[in-house]
């Protein structure tokens, strides 16, 4: 019973209550949501077989995070793709926590995104954030999550830089940059996850800005690609890069490992 | 059982559940493919020339009408949009006139482009909406985009506008 109560307000599961709600206005919204569905489910139950198939028997905490996973792949792609895009791509999410792994237990990539690209890569782009289903709800359930993780200051230096690149690069007028170019979804949901993305406030800006940059020079030399979705595979892939070049205090350091223990990563001041 | 055993038993599982799990998907894939075209997209065209001069399809030699019904000054025209094309294609109108369309999706979210006319409408599934637009004034075959990504063949989903020269005289009321 206690365990029923304490469940959610664990973070993650905070996270998974967000996105089933938004799922579910996703496929209420809408006379496709069968497609939808479909779409939905297979990712889902590839992640968690994928889960099993590469990690074993695996505690609760991990099938939640590969049900996250599941999920945000099948709120990407799009109703009318095939479904082997999404059995792909969680296929691939869950085997880059795998197979690219730094430093175990933490994996390189966020894995939905790596996920989402592999498909992109195979399939062309099939993605059209149907997940992305309220704004309201995006900002208030994922910022209150954000804001008990002390992770706000990532979706904000990357909404700062999208907009600001966007304006300065794309020549749109920066009212229209800021409130149609960045990607909610993308910036409040994929951008924050914990064992990807920095912990200290410093880094965590200085992570989603260049996230939100790249975004906007990907967009505008491959504009057909999830601008996105490439800038965080590229982000997360120069962090270690960015820990050698950086001073130590704005360096992407990730957490000690002391006898082959990962600590707790420190809360934020 | 053992911690060993259950790690194993789980990993085989995952395996053998991932392995059905993909032929269901492909085998759903595959009944799709053979699935009936929703329609026949045939329509009567004849040899025209498009803006460019260029020679446009050969068709049949039926002669072109255009596309819907003549309502009070307006064009209003039924289109239908689906995995991948429109109907009617081509979308026939007379050069100058005024062009209701009544866009339905019959599958999945689509969009309908003409960049000729500015012309841009997103539209979900099994709903209709109506938008306007003045056909170009030169006669000629113009391209129609779906806007909005519907599937693995929404690059090639395109229809044609196609705008015959006007008529001297008003056409009647109801065609």
């Amino acid at each position: 019973m206690s365990n029923l109560v304490k469940q959610p307000q664990k973070p993650k599961v905070q996270m998974l209550l967000l996105l089933a709600a938004l799922a579910l206005l996703g496929l209420f919204g809408t006379n496709d949501w069968q497609p939808r569905l479909s779409i939905l489910a297979t990712s889902l139950a590839a992640a968690v077989l994928g889960e099993w198939a590469f990690f074993g028997a695996v505690p609760a905490s991990a099938v939640q995070s590969a049900v996250i996973s599941g999920m945000i792949v099948g709120m990407l792609v799009s109703p009318g793709s095939s479904l082997a895009v999404a059995w792909s791509a969680s296929v691939a999410a869950i085997a880059s926590k795998k197979l690219l792994v730094f430093q175990e237990p933490k994996h390189i990539f966020n894995p939905a995104t790596f996920g989402l690209m592999v498909s992109v890569l195979i399939f062309g782009n099939q993605i059209n954030w149907w997940g992305n289903s309220s704004a309201v709800l995006i900002v208030i359930g994922a910022g209150a999550i954000l804001f008990r993780m002390h992770r706000l200051s990532l979706p904000f230096a990357y909404f700062a830089a999208r907009a600001l690149s966007a304006a300065l690069l794309g020549g749109v007028g920066f009212t229209r940059a800021a409130f149609l170019m960045p990607n909610l979804f993308f910036a409040f949901i994929m951008l924050v996850e914990p064992k990807t993305s920095p912990t200290k406030r410093t880094q965590q800006w200085v992570f989603g800005a260049l996230c939100g940059i790249a975004a906007t020079i990907y967009y505008r030399c491959f504009p057909t690609y999830e601008g996105d979705l490439a800038a965080l595979v590229t982000v997360n892939l120069l962090s270690p890069l960015l820990f050698l070049v950086l001073p130590k205090k704005l360096s992407m350091a990730r957490p000690a490992n002391v006898n082959g223990r990962v600590l707790e990563r420190p809360a934020n001041p | 059982m053992s911690t060993e055993k259950k790690y194993m038993a789980f990993r085989v599982s995952g395996i053998v559940g991932l392995a059905a799990l993909l032929g269901l998907v492909l085998w759903a894939g595959q009944r799709r493919q053979l699935a009936p075209h929703p329609l026949d997209q045939s329509a009567p065209t004849e040899l025209e020339r498009d803006a460019g001069g260029n020679a446009l399809k050969e068709h049949d030699t039926s002669p072109l009408t255009p596309s819907g019904r003549f309502e009070n000054d307006v064009r209003v025209v039924d289109y239908d949009a689906f995995q991948y094309g429109f109907e009617p294609d081509p979308l026939v109108v007379r050069a100058g006139e005024r062009v209701r369309l009544l866009v339905k999706s019959r599958d999945v979210t689509h969009g309908a482009m003409i960049p000729e006319v500015d012309f841009s409408i997103e539209i979900s599934a099994d709903n209709r909406k109506a938008a306007e637009f003045i056909a170009p004034a030169k006669p000629g075959e113009y391209p129609v985009f779906c806007s909005v990504f519907c599937g693995p063949d929404h690059g090639n989903m395109k229809g044609r506008l196609l705008v015959l020269p006007p008529v001297g005289d008003r056409e009647p009321q109801h065609e």
